[in-house]
């Protein structure tokens, strides 16, 4: 086949827009339509209180932070978040995408300033590498995938920092509609700031993570695991199955007591992790933290036996 | 590619081509429109469950509708693959079967494979490059099919048609233009739906391609006007390409242009947003397969030595 003459300068005019779309498609990045969310607020102090809110956090495309939470790179993680997690968590963290529907469990709602597995004790908020552990890994058996090596460290950390953010936002706003009440607007904010300050950094302190011990008792671990007292057995049963829990959790989704004999815990299922989900509990559900029932000792029994269980199916 | 008729062969490759794009192609576009492609991050099984499993609603209790849709999409991927296989196989143990026709076949089966591992990468390590070249190997596939199908083709050994040889090289070159085009573009429109990519480029590549497209048909009603075949898969380009557009231009105005807050409700927003992406996409993949088809009869068939 020849190449007819006539053709060469229209073939020339594809060749040079082709590659200028191609510079496009590889070097441009994708521009999102992600718009501020609108609240439509029944009383009228909520407004007042969101726009506190506005100035002290910006808007969610435009994020910012005062001094003293340490936190950097806030538009940098938010560029992740719009790629990465923005359909199932959503532009504000609200989850209520309609993706986040379409997924069980449902992706974590940022808005209650809580989430479930974290190196603090009870009573206090995750700290930012527990949301960075969270993000890299993962977590099993749900829609959450690992992102370790699949997006670069930086963003990684950046990302971090825009879920802590979230997080940040949401007690605050929890809070402080929980404080409108008993004053105005002005008067919950602060308050509100001023005890999720105090909140963030008494659990950067308090964070953790166990060294394991050189020896654990699973058959200790397993007596305890049957003690009445504790509670064990309630939810996760005498075979360990788990199952079905009447009610819902903080975020409203039904619950379900972890399978011990097929594994893939959520939290994790090193060592490591299993100790912090029986010390610290699974926040916003009724798996309670054992920190003050156990010695750290007898933790680790217990851990030696969950895994057993594991093992042994 | 001489080749006898083949029933059998003919008939596995038309049902590939409907199964690769009513099923494979028309779930998979879903997945993404609806961003579940994550709702089953584990592959090939999810977490203990069977591939083959069809307990679709115990699926959904358990793990929400968007596994399903993952978990289906696997299916009908191994529906394509099988019978990919079953083609292959059977162009070896079928006498009288050209060589080239049996590497074709065997080629076609070694693609396929391969991307269902690269849809197994894409899932595993959750990288958004693995779901673009995962997105391009769908339409890879296709075009093999249609390659096979029209190769295995009763009418396939018809006489040559003789038309003037300038009009001929002019059609066979702008629709292989074409489809280089499309392949590039299919590229772009993936880098855009999984946010990896400039809207730009898409766009430029979608007015380039379809005026190349637009060109190519022109070409051929005129050439072979008095040859109802060519003329009709000429006139099915422009119909399929006229929807494309349509389509297209649907896509940009409700899903980034100015009718993004038209919607009454998220619902309906998403519903709305999920079918024109999903028919863009397929009605995409129609006009690859359709100037797929055009190309084969240029190139193959239409001799280039007659007089006009």
């Amino acid at each position: 086949m020849s190449l007819p003459k006539s053709d060469s300068i229209p073939l020339t005019v594809v060749a040079l827009a082709t590659l200028v779309a191609l510079y496009f498609t590889i070097s441009g990045s994708f521009a999102g339509a992600s718009a501020e969310p609108i609240y439509n607020f029944e009383e009228s102090n909520q407004s007042e209180l969101f726009d506190l809110m506005d100035e002290e956090f910006g808007g969610f495309l435009t994020p910012k932070m005062s001094g003293g939470w340490a936190l950097q790179n806030l538009e940098a993680g938010r560029d992740v978040f719009e790629q990465q997690c923005i359909h199932c968590h959503g532009t504000d963290g609200h989850a209520k995408t309609y993706t986040a529907k379409l997924l069980t469990p449902a992706p974590r709602d940022f808005s209650k300033g809580v989430v479930k597995f974290t190196s603090t004790p009870v009573g206090l908020p995750a700290t930012r590498d527990d949301l960075l552990r969270t993000i890299k890994e993962g977590v099993p058996s749900t829609s959450m995938s690992r992102f370790e090596g699949s997006i670069e460290e930086q963003d990684l950390q950046d990302v971090a920092n825009y879920a802590m953010y979230l997080l940040i936002r949401g007690a605050v706003w929890t809070d402080a509609v929980a404080l409108l009440q008993e004053g105005t607007a002005a008067e919950a904010f602060a308050a509100a700031i001023s005890e999720q300050r105090q909140q963030f950094d008494l659990a950067l302190a308090s964070s953790t993570r166990p060294e394991i011990p050189d020896v654990a008792d699973s058959t200790r671990g397993r007596e305890m695991y049957f003690d009445k007292d504790l509670g064990c057995l309630v939810c996760h049963q005498v075979d360990a199955s788990g199952g079905p829990l009447d009610g819902f959790d903080l975020w409203g989704q039904p619950m379900v007591a972890r399978d011990l004999q097929k594994g893939e815990l959520r939290g994790g299922d090193s060592p490591a992790d299993v100790y912090l989900r029986i010390r610290n509990g699974v926040k916003g559900t009724p798996m309670p933290a054992m920190a003050n029932e156990l010695t750290q000792e007898q933790i680790w029994d217990l851990v030696a036996f969950v895994r057993s269980v594991q093992e042994d199916n | 590619m001489e080749q006898q008729y083949f029933r059998l062969l003919h008939r596995l490759a038309v049902a590939g081509v409907v199964v690769t794009i009513a099923l494979t192609i028309g779930i998979g576009g879903t997945i993404t429109s609806a961003e579940v492609g994550m709702a089953y991050p584990t592959w090939p099984d999810i977490n203990g469950g069977s591939l083959f499993s069809i307990f679709y609603g115990k699926l959904a209790d358990a793990f929400g509708i968007g596994s399903v849709v993952e978990h289906t999409h696997r299916q009908a991927a191994s529906l394509t693959g099988l019978i990919i296989l079953i083609l292959a196989v059977a162009s070896w143990v079928t006498r009288g079967v050209s060589k080239n026709l049996r590497l074709l076949a065997t080629g076609s089966l070694v693609i396929v494979i391969a991307q269902g591992l690269l849809g197994a990468t894409r899932v595993l390590e959750n990288t958004y490059s693995g779901a673009i070249l995962h997105a391009v190997g769908a339409q890879l596939v296709v075009l093999l099919l249609v390659v096979l199908a029209k190769t295995t083709a009763r009418d396939w050994h018809r006489p040559l048609q003789h038309f003037k040889a300038e009009h001929v090289d002019r059609i066979r070159l702008w629709s292989a233009v074409a489809l280089i085009l499309l392949f590039l573009n299919l590229f772009a429109a993936a880098s855009l739906r999984h946010k990896q990519g400039a809207f730009e480029g898409h766009l430029i590549l979608a007015i380039t391609t379809a005026g190349v497209i637009l060109y190519l048909i022109r070409q051929a009603l005129t050439t072979f006007r008095d040859q109802k075949r060519m003329a009709r898969l000429a006139r099915s380009l422009a119909h399929i390409l006229g929807t494309q557009l349509a389509l297209g231009a649907a896509a940009w105005a409700f899903m980034i242009g100015p009718l993004i807050g038209t919607f009454p409700d998220e619902d309906t927003r998403f519903l709305a947003q999920s079918l024109i992406a999903t028919g863009h996409l397929l009605c995409g993949v129609l006009v690859l397969a359709v100037t797929t088809a055009l190309w084969m009869e240029v190139r193959f068939r239409i001799d280039g030595g007659g007089r006009e």
